[in-house]
């Protein structure tokens, strides 16, 4: 599905040092994979390659076999991925279903449900809802898109306990349910518990 | 959710942001409206001398003619009598003073206008009446004494008091305007002769009384020249004192008398030499203003020595651009487009900065920078197209103190530059005073069109400045500021 071939990323302020040394990794569909690391291993700037917001300085991200570049970046991040933040980041003048249409053209209200967001909250400014609720607008509207790969960055860094494990189950699900190609980059053992595939960047390499 | 559904909600759910915008554009269409309407306006100007009551014409020499003949005749006397040799050849006259310097001048017969050209425009279908009126001319008072204010310099005065004749004084200008009024006797008639008309103050202090006779002569040689008398007919009175062109007594209003048209030139000693000054032809119905007007130009003169000025008397001027006036809007035009851009400029950039997050997300959805920028710049226009239309509103009436205000500027820096100039130049004589009495300003189609543009031209720029700091960078970058 999503295949990262030899990859190589170093700052321009920092040739010498390369955050990805020749990485190369199959990401398979219908499957979770966590992506550990310490803080500047090298996690973020994986799934930014991944996503299509930044380009590698050697090697090549390809779907379906086809490199990303190939028709484009905003092509990749339009169809190919969707992608949710720690900070939920969602758009402050849009109510959630607005945010979520802007990942597609679906059933917002329905998807919202699906998440857990009924009635009022789905038409209030998304700044009146509360973390757990934030969170799960930005993956109805990651959902909305109907992109086959889910990039997480920390989903459930923001959240408590509870929260967090119901999100984790949403990840399971999707991968497993939806068939989709779930990679989230986290700190946090119990979410990697829950992936069934482990990774971990540990000198610019994926092991 | 297209970019202009997404332009819409922002616009209206920012509130406070987009109100600041439409009054940063709504000021600046303001002043841009100004200086276009500026650049069209008209300002009506009136000659204090040149006006008349009634529809008329006036006939001048043409001062460009003047000097092209001066050339022209002192290069022919060149090839008659030789270079840097006196001489004089049709009425212009050249000589050798005793300190070495050449003193050139022109005589009555170069400066006057024809008598017979007049005459030919007066036979124009639709004139009524026309009026000849001579230059003032200086003469020495023989029999009597001239109104003198003792304190003023009077070292560079002829010490004489004006003539000026006229065909028919009840067509002269002052007349005409009302400056003076003949309340004792008559006024000059066409056909009178060696008769003049005195203010009241010289008849008071000379205890003139209608039937005297007063003499003139030469002033340039008042012990020796032939002496002339008119006989007094008629006392003014002035409702409004005739602006003395000069320093010194000569020209003062309560010194100038009314003449017959021939006498002036035999008191100054040039008898058959006139110098005609001016000459005024009365239109019959004021609606035929226009035709008399093509008629009158077609008289078989030589047009190149005279200026025909289109008096139309009651509708008081003669409009003109003012060019002060476009100048300065146009300083006022370039003062706003900078300005606005700047000032557009930080507010988009600020923009931008807290919208950061917005952007990434729009990036991260698939978004197309292009397409951020395209909504900034949907919504940019979307507060201006409001803005402007309020601006439009109130053009009319900004524009019209705006222009007020240049003009009443312009006008008073001419004020303080005469002033500082006063006694320094010569002031040509009958020159008159232009007075501003209006200054039109229309908001038409063409002005609203410039506006428009201006308007836009500033939002895109501004704009797409802004957005450079996008433009150039990663998507990766933008989304690490979030």
């Amino acid at each position: 599905m999503l295949e990262v071939k030899n990859v190589s990323y170093y700052y321009k302020s920092q040739r010498d040092n390369l955050v990805l040394n020749e990485i190369a990794y199959r990401f398979e569909k219908a499957k979770m994979y966590a992506v550990l690391g310490t803080s500047g291993s090298g996690k973020t700037t994986l799934l930014s390659l991944l996503a299509g917001l930044d380009v590698p300085v050697k090697g090549n991200i390809c779907v379906q076999g086809e490199d990303i570049g190939k028709k484009g970046l905003c092509y990749h991040r339009k169809h190919n991925i969707s992608l949710v933040f720690q900070n939920y980041n969602l758009i402050d003048y849009l109510t959630p279903v607005e945010n979520v249409l802007l990942g597609g053209k679906v059933d917002a209200r329905a998807l919202l449900a699906q998440m857990g967001i009924e009635g009022d909250a789905s038409v209030r400014n998304v700044m009146q809802l509360s973390g757990g609720q934030q969170q799960r607008v930005a993956i109805a509207r990651a959902l909305a898109s109907q992109a086959p790969i889910l990039l997480a960055d920390e989903p459930t860094g923001n959240l408590d306990e509870r929260i967090a494990k119901e999100i984790t189950e949403l990840f399971k699900s999707l991968a497993h349910e939806q068939e989709k190609c779930v990679i989230v980059v986290t700190h946090s053992k119990d979410l990697a518990n829950e992936a069934d595939v482990i990774l971990q960047i540990k000198d610019g390499k994926l092991v | 959710m297209n970019l202009f559904q997404l332009s819409v909600r922002c616009l209206y759910r920012k509130r406070v942001r987009s109100i600041l915008l439409f009054l940063i554009v709504f000021v600046a269409a303001i002043f841009i409206y100004s200086g276009w309407a500026c650049q069209s306006a008209s300002v009506q100007t009136q000659n204090s001398s040149r006006q008349s009551v009634g529809a008329s014409f006036r006939l001048e020499a043409n001062a460009s003619f003047r000097h092209k003949q001066i050339d022209a005749l002192s290069t022919e006397l060149d090839k008659k009598v030789g270079e840097n040799m006196p001489g004089n050849l049709g009425g212009y006259y050249r000589e050798q003073l005793e300190s070495g310097e050449w003193m050139i001048w022109t005589d009555n017969s170069f400066e006057t206008l024809k008598r017979s050209d007049i005459e030919k425009i007066a036979q124009t279908e639709g004139l009524c009446a026309y009026n000849i009126t001579t230059a003032n001319t200086v003469v020495n008072p023989v029999n009597f004494t001239r109104i003198e204010d003792k304190d003023r310099d009077q070292t560079s005065d002829q010490q004489g008091v004006s003539l000026r004749g006229s065909r028919d004084m009840a067509y002269d200008f002052d007349v005409q305007k009302g400056n003076i009024i003949v309340k004792e006797g008559r006024m000059v008639a066409a056909g009178d002769e060696n008769v003049c008309v005195v203010s009241r103050e010289l008849a008071e202090q000379n205890k003139l009384q209608l039937g005297d006779k007063l003499e003139f002569n030469d002033w340039k040689e008042r012990d020796d020249s032939a002496v002339y008398s008119a006989k007094v007919i008629g006392i003014y009175d002035s409702i409004q004192k005739i602006t003395p062109i000069t320093e010194g007594d000569s020209y003062r209003a309560e010194n100038i008398i009314f003449t017959d048209l021939s006498f002036p030139e035999k008191a100054q000693g040039c008898e058959n030499n006139p110098l005609y000054q001016t000459a005024t032809f009365w239109v019959e119905d004021v609606d035929d203003y226009e035709a008399v007007k093509q008629a009158l130009v077609k008289t078989e003169i030589d047009w190149e020595q005279y200026d025909l000025l289109d008096n139309s008397g009651m509708s008081d001027t003669m409009a003109e651009n003012f060019s002060g006036l476009k100048s300065m809007s146009l300083m006022l035009l370039c003062l706003v487009f900078v300005s606005s851009i700047f000032i557009l400029l930080f507010v988009f950039l600020f923009w931008i900065k807290n919208r950061i997050c917005e952007i990434g997300i729009l990036l991260s959805v698939g978004r197309r920078k292009l397409d951020i920028i395209l909504q900034m710049l949907t919504e940019g226009m979307i507060v201006s197209a409001a803005a402007f239309m309020l601006a439009t509103c109130a053009a009319p009436y900004v524009a019209g103190v705006t222009a007020d205000y240049l003009v009443g500027n312009q006008m008073e820096l001419a004020r303080e530059k005469e002033e500082a100039q006063k006694g320094m130049v010569s002031i040509s004589e009958d020159s008159g005073e232009d007075e501003i009495v209006g200054v039109t300003v229309s908001i038409a189609g063409d002005v609203i069109a410039a506006t428009a543009v201006s308007v836009m031209g500033i939002i895109v720029v501004s704009i797409g400045l802004s957005s450079l700091s996008i433009a150039i960078q990663k998507p990766k970058n933008i989304l690490s500021k979030m």
